[in-house]
């Protein structure tokens, strides 16, 4: 059913923009741009020297979202160097992950990625020092309100998102990539013991942890929801990543190390089916070694091909709802315990409900 | 290439129809029939494709539940751009529907500079009319446009980063307050205003249609050579003041909704503006006397 | 333009204003790395006279400005 998502398609083989009448554009235009993924296809048909064959108004359209991708990246590049700038004098080491470490390390998948905001990595230690040189350089925290902030510091893993009031990019300060209760979260300090210096005191994971970060955000703590993108990175990374042959061998290490080799396993698997990634049958078979029981593999398949690509036609809006929501309760169970998660979600719930009711009595 | 009416309200209450105003078209659902009867009247001239054709933006306005359709009416919108509107009741549902098409190109054309504008042409010259709100832009745009110029824009200026053109863009104009009597006198027709909206967070809005040669030729972009920044202010005495170019770059740069996206080529656009048009601010009183500001300026001063 | 310099900063998207003794004080740094006491040298070589208490008053303003908008950076002993 999937495979026959036209956008997939070209995302797949990009020259299939050359075959799409005016019904089939609208139709990838308007998933790429629920999906976030206009900025690529433009730099796809860039590169792929197709630009000047697309209809003027394609041409037109996807400008649009090359120019916003270009002017994002710009603006989270200027922060990097900000936050140099504001930790000039921190002796240790400050890590970027996510889309400002792929935009800085210039990889294929930040090819018209639309980040607006910026994480990074240190030791827990350092967090205070760190959060210190961001504030006196005019950053400033936006918390929401006290159980938040306390929820973040207790809790999280990260501090409250500091924010320059010029510029108006998120910081997000981690001191370890999964929430402290999840029972995935990893030896952190064998992650930031392994970096490698970009500039000055800015660092990047190594390439296999680069990779496990992205895995374990998709798979153990994020949303599934419309996550396209996310899997397409992890299929840019590991295209990029396994033209070195000793690749596979140490991913895979690091993989069973850090105890990642479940999320690793979906990665994998959703990879294959949906991008035709090009993995090893050894690896795949290692890989699978880690897989869940039957009946939790074909659930996980069922709510994954549903959501991944969320607005295809003909299917039924509540089984996605359904499907994408699932995903949301269980990547909450693996953060945190029942009780507290139960606890949360009832707090959130609650103040939904005060919010939603405020607002009912102002309307009337 | 264009409908009839039956097939346009047809589709508005459907799939949607598709709205094409200067580079952009729109596919505009409407699930109410009081809406769908005030946006067609507002836009009678405005060319509907028959499709299909690539389009820009999808607009979806709409009933949250059977409750909110019928029994407490309340118009909520979907722009697919992010967008967090407090449902309005149906009766200012046409509020929605501009909104909705501003808040779309605002956040989502980066292949036109956009400047926080009026725009209008006469014999080839471009006028950009660049003014925060509630200096009495749209009502100058609107007024010189119904006095023998061309309308472009009362809300958008939108200039070509490729040609460094100005393109027309030239939707309804949307009046507020004192200025709807004063524009109701000047253009003389009532059929070519919207009803009148009252109690809407900006107060009294009404919207206003441009001229149909205006609406006729919004594929005919044009040079920008004037730039007026106005300043309404009912006790003050008429004056232009004339703008240094280094003033008249800062001003635009000011006035762009999307000058930091485009960057250097934006800059460049700019700079040229400023280097090669004439500028000034002019401060009025009336209607009648900024459009003569404006052509005591460009008279003295162009070229 | 007629009264200021402009320019256009890529990395950081930014339009800046300056006059013209900003200008050359900009010159100046972007000529090769160096310290305020080498930007007064430079500055006092080209006015051919001692810079007065306010103008070495106003270069230090002026240093602070561009290392807010990002034109310059420390260097690693300061």
């Amino acid at each position: 059913m999937t495979e026959q998502n036209l956008l997939l398609q070209i995302l797949k083989k990009p020259t299939a923009m050359l075959d799409l009448d005016v019904r089939d554009w609208n139709r990838v235009l308007f998933d790429a741009h629920m999906l976030k993924l206009r900025g690529r296809l433009a730099h796809d048909a860039y590169t792929q020297g197709l630009w000047k064959k697309l209809p003027l108004k394609v041409q037109q359209i996807l400008v649009s979202a090359k120019i916003d991708a270009e002017a994002k990246q710009r603006k989270i590049m200027w922060e990097i160097n900000r936050i140099r700038r504001a930790l000039h004098g921190f002796e240790d080491k400050v890590i970027l992950v996510k889309g400002g470490a792929y935009m800085a390390k210039g990889l294929q998948c930040a090819a018209g990625r639309t980040s607006v905001d910026i994480d990074i990595l240190v030791t827990k230690n350092n967090l205070d020092i760190v959060e210190n040189h961001l504030l006196v350089s005019g950053y400033s925290s936006q918390v929401l309100n006290e159980y938040d902030q306390q929820y973040y510091r207790e809790w999280a893993h990260e501090l409250p998102p500091l924010r320059h009031p010029d510029r108006m990019i998120e910081v997000d300060v981690h001191h370890t990539i999964l929430q402290v209760t999840n029972k995935f979260s990893p030896n952190i300090n064998l992650m930031i013991s392994s970096a490698v210096q970009l500039e000055d005191n800015i660092y990047l994971l190594s390439d296999e942890d680069m990779l496990l970060h992205s895995i374990v955000h998709l798979f153990v703590d994020g949303t599934i929801k419309s996550s396209l993108r996310n899997l397409l990175e992890q299929h840019d990374l590991i295209t990029e990543f396994s033209v070195d042959p000793a690749f596979w061998s140490r991913f895979m290490d690091r993989a069973e190390q850090l105890n990642f080799a479940r999320p690793v396993y979906y990665c994998l698997r959703y990879c294959r089916h949906f991008l035709n990634t090009n993995i090893p049958e050894k690896v795949m078979i290692r890989a699978k070694k880690a897989a869940p029981g039957l009946l939790a593999s074909k659930l996980m398949d069922l709510m994954v091909f549903r959501v991944m690509i969320p607005y295809g036609d003909g299917q039924s809006k509540l089984t996605d709802y359904l499907a994408t929501n699932g995903l949301y309760m269980r990547s909450h169970w693996l953060r945190m315990p029942p009780l507290m998660l139960a606890l949360h979600l009832t707090r959130k719930f609650y103040r939904r409900f005060v919010i939603s009711s405020s607002t009912a009595k102002k309307s009337s | 290439m264009s409908l009839d009416q039956s097939s346009i309200k047809r589709q508005l209450s459907g799939q949607g129809a598709l709205l094409n105003v200067g580079p952009i078209c729109t596919r505009v659902s409407i699930k109410f029939p009081s809406i769908r009867e005030d946006f067609l009247h507002i836009y009678k001239d405005y060319p509907f494709l028959e499709g299909p054709e690539i389009t820009d933006y999808y607009l979806d306005v709409y009933a949250r539940n059977l409750y909110r359709r019928y029994l407490r009416p309340q118009v909520a919108l979907n722009t697919m751009m992010n967008d967090s509107y407090v449902p309005l009741p149906e009766s200012m549902g046409l509020l929605s529907v501009e909104m909705g098409m501003n808040w779309q190109v605002a956040f989502g054309c980066k292949t036109h500079i956009l400047f926080h504008a009026g725009v209008v042409e006469r014999d080839g010259v471009g006028l950009i009319i660049p003014a925060i709100s509630g200096s009495g832009k749209s009502t100058l745009s609107a007024g010189l446009a119904y006095d023998g110029w061309r309308f472009f824009s009362d809300e958008f200026g939108m200039l070509d980063i490729q040609s460094n053109e100005l393109c027309p863009y030239p939707r309804p104009v949307s009046l507020k307050n004192e200025s709807i009597p004063v524009m109701k006198e000047w253009v003389g027709d009532g059929e070519l205003f919207s009803r009148e909206y009252e109690g809407t967070p900006k107060g009294t809005i009404c919207y206003l249609r441009p001229p149909p040669a205006s609406i006729e030729h919004m594929h005919k972009p044009v040079r920008p050579q004037v730039v007026i920044h106005p300043v309404f202010n009912s006790d003050a005495r008429p004056e232009i003041k004339p703008l240094t170019k280094t003033m008249a770059f800062f001003r635009l740069v000011r006035s762009s909704a999307n000058y930091g996206d485009i960057g250097e080529p934006a800059f460049h656009a700019l700079a040229k503006i400023a280097e090669e048009c004439i500028s000034c601010e002019i401060t009025y009183s009336s209607l009648e006397e900024g459009i003569r500001l404006v052509n005591q300026f460009i008279d003295e001063n162009l070229p | 333009m007629d009264d200021a310099h402009i320019i256009y900063d890529t990395r950081s998207g930014h339009s800046q204003a300056m006059n013209d003794f900003a200008r050359e004080i900009f010159d100046i740094i972007a000529d090769k790395p160096c310290r305020l006491s080498d930007i007064i040298v430079e500055l006092q070589n080209i006015l051919e006279q001692p810079l007065v208490d306010r103008l070495r008053q106003q270069v230090q303003k002026t240093i602070v400005e561009f290392d807010k908008m990002g034109l310059i950076e420390p260097m690693e002993r300061e």
